[in-house]
């Protein structure tokens, strides 16, 4: 299996994102990063992206009071990479906080 | 465990995964190397024996080996090499001896026990050569330099009530019960020099005080004393145990940098301490150790002491297994250095990986 990182704003975003890990990828998360809230993520996005470059990131954020995904990547100049991807989601929250 | 240790090492472990014993190691070898009341068997018997040294999750009753070498630099070749393994009678009193000594300078090996002399007289292995002036003359080197580790985990309550606790101190005082009396027992250029230097760092953390300086009371006993600026002109008189505990571990750890000329052992410094100050300290430790050129090894729970300036080559990772504990150089894990070299700090890139799966149920449970 091929590794990938993953970053996300607490315990339950880190369950949700190792769940859809598992079932839609043929990834094995090697390290959840941060759990400090969406700041924390927001703050090292770059660096998420640099890393990226070297492994697939997982990064699992909530929209909060983006209209949609697109709204938050833009806000967060999320520049799209192969192996970097930015799920924002209300799921997370609704389903399982 | 097969590790390397550069100048400064810093050492980060969950609770109990062995980072004061990886400290101990050294301290152990110092303990042997003393010349007043060290040696093997007391080292050990401070220890409550040899089966509190051996590892946890050795199977059976292996024995213990120790090996170091000794160079000039990183990259340098060993200058010294000493081995020991240390093991324990299968009968009777059950007393730990040597099962070998070795000592070798350079390449060379000068020194093999057990030799015919301990064959001869088994009580003999029941001490080091390195304890002993008489047998240690061809590698004293080590021996001066085992003797010369310090070690400093200053606890504030045993130097504010020194009288709450009754008894001696620990030998070589580790936790600072009697660190005032270390500091009286500089001479006074030296002490005075080091309290000037040690009040210019308090300023930064703690500026309102000043004029830090050791002060005798009625029946003789020293005393830390500063000023503490208030909105009284002459602000107010302040003795250690009015000090925060921050003030007492900082004034602690300074005090063991500008001492300490050999390597330096110091455990969780950041304890009490400010963030901001936590964030200064691997920089600080870094300029005082540069000016003395010795070694320093530090172990934290601290994300922020291991921020800026501090290399991932020169952070071990300690990792429980149930065959007892791993150490890796911090580098060394893909997910680290691909975290490194994206620009996160050590303290970002290794700390969820001592961080026990399953902490955040704590608060849940209880």
């Amino acid at each position: 299996m091929k590794p990938c990182l993953l970053a996300v704003e607490d315990e339950v975003s880190e369950i949700a994102a190792r769940q859809m890990i598992e079932i839609y990828s043929h990834l094995q998360v090697l390290e959840c990063y941060g759990k400090k809230g969406f700041g924390y993520l927001k703050a090292n996005i770059s660096k998420f992206q640099r890393a990226s470059r070297q492994m697939p990131y997982f990064v699992l954020t909530d929209l909060d009071q983006y209209p949609c995904a697109t709204a938050l990547k833009e806000d967060w100049k999320i520049v799209s990479t192969p192996s970097i991807l930015c799920f924002a989601s209300r799921f997370a929250q609704s389903n399982l906080g | 465990m097969d590790i390397s240790l550069g100048e400064r090492v810093f050492i980060v472990g969950a609770n109990a995964s062995g980072k004061s014993n990886l400290i101990d190691v050294f301290r152990f070898l110092r303990d042997i190397a003393k010349q007043q009341g060290g040696g093997l068997q007391k080292a050990i018997e401070e220890r409550d024996g040899l089966s509190k040294i051996r590892c946890l999750a050795a199977r059976k009753y292996p024995d213990v080996e120790i090996e170091l070498h000794l160079s000039d630099g990183d990259k340098a070749k060993p200058t010294w090499k000493y081995a020991i393994g240390i093991r324990q009678e299968a009968r009777g009193h059950r007393e730990p001896y040597l099962a070998f000594e070795k000592v070798w300078k350079g390449e060379s090996l000068i020194l093999t026990r057990p030799n015919d002399d301990d064959k001869q007289d088994k009580e003999r292995l029941k001490q080091t050569h390195l304890e002993q002036i008489n047998s240690n003359g061809d590698f004293r080197e080590i021996a001066h330099f085992f003797e010369s580790i310090d070690y400093i985990h200053l606890v504030p309550q045993l130097l504010k009530f020194p009288n709450a606790f009754v008894g001696k101190a620990l030998e070589g005082d580790p936790f600072g019960k009697e660190f005032l009396q270390r500091v009286v027992r500089t001479p006074e250029k030296t002490r005075n020099a080091r309290l000037k230097k040690i009040e210019e760092g308090l300023r930064l953390a703690v500026p309102q005080l000043k004029a830090l300086q050791i002060e005798k009371d009625e029946l003789g006993f020293p005393h830390l004393e500063a000023i503490y600026e208030h909105w009284k002109h002459a602000g107010a008189k302040q003795r250690e145990d009015q000090f925060s505990d921050g003030t007492l571990r900082l004034i602690g750890l300074l005090w063991a940098l500008l001492e300490s000329e050999s390597l330096l052992l110091l455990e969780e410094p950041e304890l009490s301490l400010n963030t901001g100050i936590v964030k200064q300290l691997a920089g600080l430790i870094h300029r005082m150790q540069r000016e003395k050129k010795r070694q320093v090894l530090i172990s934290t729970h601290s994300a922020d002491l291991l921020g800026e300036g501090v290399g991932g080559e020169e952070t071990l990772l300690l990792q429980t297994t149930r065959e007892g504990t791993e150490v890796r150089q911090a580098v060394s894990i893909e997910e680290v250095r691909v975290m490194l070299e994206s620009g996160f700090s050590v303290g970002e890139a290794v700390m969820p990986k001592v961080t026990p799966p399953n902490i955040a149920k704590l608060s849940l449970g209880l």
